[in-house]
């Protein structure tokens, strides 16, 4: 009996209106980052793309220079593609199952600043850190 | 997590970072079909909220929506959301049976009388008062209405608790009735689907549990955030749709093409629901996309609506005039996904900030 990769499936109309829109999609949020320092973002999740427009996507924008991993319930990869201002932000848990993800446009993803409230507890952990370097 | 923690403090105490902690509202705003603008509000509802006491009532039901809900691997966000909140009583998952079980369900009701929220699954037979379903010798149908009368909201949990569901369906020996036909006088959402979809089961909770409110509905009382459009709507399939591209058999060109299953049944334009973009199994795909029609499960009495490999009736739907219609159209199609995504999550955002508890209540 063939297995199910032996059925050939074969995709219409390439490239789909659904990633042609994404990708207009992108231009204008982009725009709008220019001109009026707005930030923009499209859920992934939300959009009716037909199979195979998500990796076209995905090889299309490809990878650019900056790459970050954010380590807090579960792995979050957080990569600039190689359109600068535009970053692809995926969201896993801890057994690696993606939760989230978003294509954001903007000069620096949110989840990357440090925020106030770890920054207030910062000091804290620091003097601990020392207190330990001098007693030890 | 004890009663009087909020969400936020939980995680903290779990040595989650607030970086973290927004990571999880950002999941959770897509979760509910919010805009990702929305993380710092839904952080900022989260941070006061108070984890609210639930109790579910299984009646005429096959627990496929328990199921559903409980079935994905841990720790996901709905087993985070579930931690969030207090599940006082559900005959299929807490440990207490009989009468100890019993006492936990009046137990919570009189601690958090007029504050829980009440979870149903299943539908309620009412002939010859309500005989053939009970629980510890109570009817269904006297434990609803007891259980109802403090309840702050009532969820109605798949499609036989929200409109009957196959109980219901022709010729009904047992005359099951949907919740909202019984109890008229409590805010009801009915989150249908034979089974809904887990991420649409939790994000009613969250949205409950963020905002203190229930979200904006439909006239049929469901989420407009999850059932505002068809699938036909959100269907990746639909630009076959207007062009007049459809699968004729099982196994045709068509079939293999990925075209538009309409004409073998696909009851996608007539159904409400969000597995078109939430989708099954973690995300993996959803009945059409396995090349599957549509079966309208969370549309009321899809069982008895003919059979599920008829086209949908042409009475309403002429897809030749439909598609000649869509054709002229076209050139503008892919600029329109992308703006309806953009008008979808702004309504949503709407939708989810729009009606209280208190305002339903009569």
């Amino acid at each position: 009996m063939a297995s199910l990769s032996d059925i050939s499936v074969t995709l219409e109309q390439r490239p789909t209106e659904q990633l042609i829109a994404v990708l207009n999609e992108i231009d204008s949020l982009l725009k709008e980052l220019i001109h009026s320092d707005q930030q923009g973002t499209i859920d992934l999740r939300s959009l009716p793309l037909f199979p195979g427009d998500y990796d076209m996507l995905k090889q299309l924008l490809a990878e650019g220079e900056v790459s970050a991993t954010l380590q807090a319930m579960g792995p979050s990869t957080i990569q600039e593609t190689r359109v600068p201002g535009v970053w692809w932000v995926t969201h896993f848990n801890q057994d690696d199952e993606k939760i989230a993800e978003y294509i954001e446009i903007t000069r620096l993803p949110s989840l990357l600043k440090t925020t106030d409230e770890d920054l207030k507890d910062a000091p804290e952990g620091l003097r601990n850190l020392i207190e330990q370097v001098i007693n030890n | 997590m004890r009663r009087d923690e909020t969400l936020a403090d939980y995680l903290k105490q779990q040595g989650i970072s607030r970086r973290g902690f927004l990571k999880f509202c950002a999941a959770t705003a897509s979760m509910m079909a919010l805009p990702l603008g929305a993380t710092e509000a839904i952080a900022k509802a989260l941070s006061l909220a108070k984890r609210p006491s639930v109790i579910w009532l299984s009646f005429q039901e096959c627990t496929g929506c328990t199921e559903s809900l409980t079935r994905s691997s841990r720790p996901t966000l709905e087993s985070l959301i579930l931690d969030a909140i207090s599940l006082d009583y559900h005959h299929t998952l807490q440990a207490a049976s009989g009468s100890a079980a019993e006492e936990a369900r009046e137990y919570a009701m009189q601690q958090n009388k007029g504050e829980y929220i009440l979870i149903v699954d299943g539908s309620i037979p009412v002939k010859d008062d309500g005989i053939y379903s009970t629980i510890a010798g109570i009817t269904n149908l006297q434990m609803l209405k007891d259980t109802a009368q403090h309840a702050a909201a009532i969820v109605s949990v798949g499609s036989c608790a929200a409109f009957g569901g196959i109980p219901h369906a022709n010729p009904n020996p047992t005359g099951a009735v949907p919740v909202m036909d019984i109890i008229k006088d409590k805010p009801i959402i009915n989150v249908p689907g034979c089974p809904p979809i887990p991420v649409v089961i939790t994000g009613v909770l969250s949205h409950y549990l963020t905002y203190g409110t229930i979200p904006e509905l439909d006239t049929l009382k469901r989420p407009l955030a999850f059932f505002g459009d068809t699938i036909h709507d959100r269907c990746y399939r639909r630009p076959f749709y207007d062009q007049g591209k459809f699968a004729k058999t099982f196994d045709d060109e068509g079939a293999r093409k990925g075209w538009c299953l309409y004409e073998l049944g696909c009851k996608g334009p007539t159904t409400h629901n969000a597995c078109a973009t939430a989708k099954w199994n973690g995300g993996t795909s959803f009945p059409i996309e396995s090349g599957h029609p549509c079966l309208g499960c969370s549309e009321p009495d899809f069982w008895d609506a003919g059979g599920f490999y008829q086209p949908i009736s042409t009475a309403d739907f002429d897809v030749n005039k439909l598609a000649t219609t869509a054709v002229v159209a076209g050139a503008a199609a892919g600029a329109a996904f992308g703006l309806y995504n953009r008008h979808k999550k702004s309504s949503a955002e709407h939708q989810h900030h729009k009606t209280s508890t208190d305002e339903l209540k009569e």
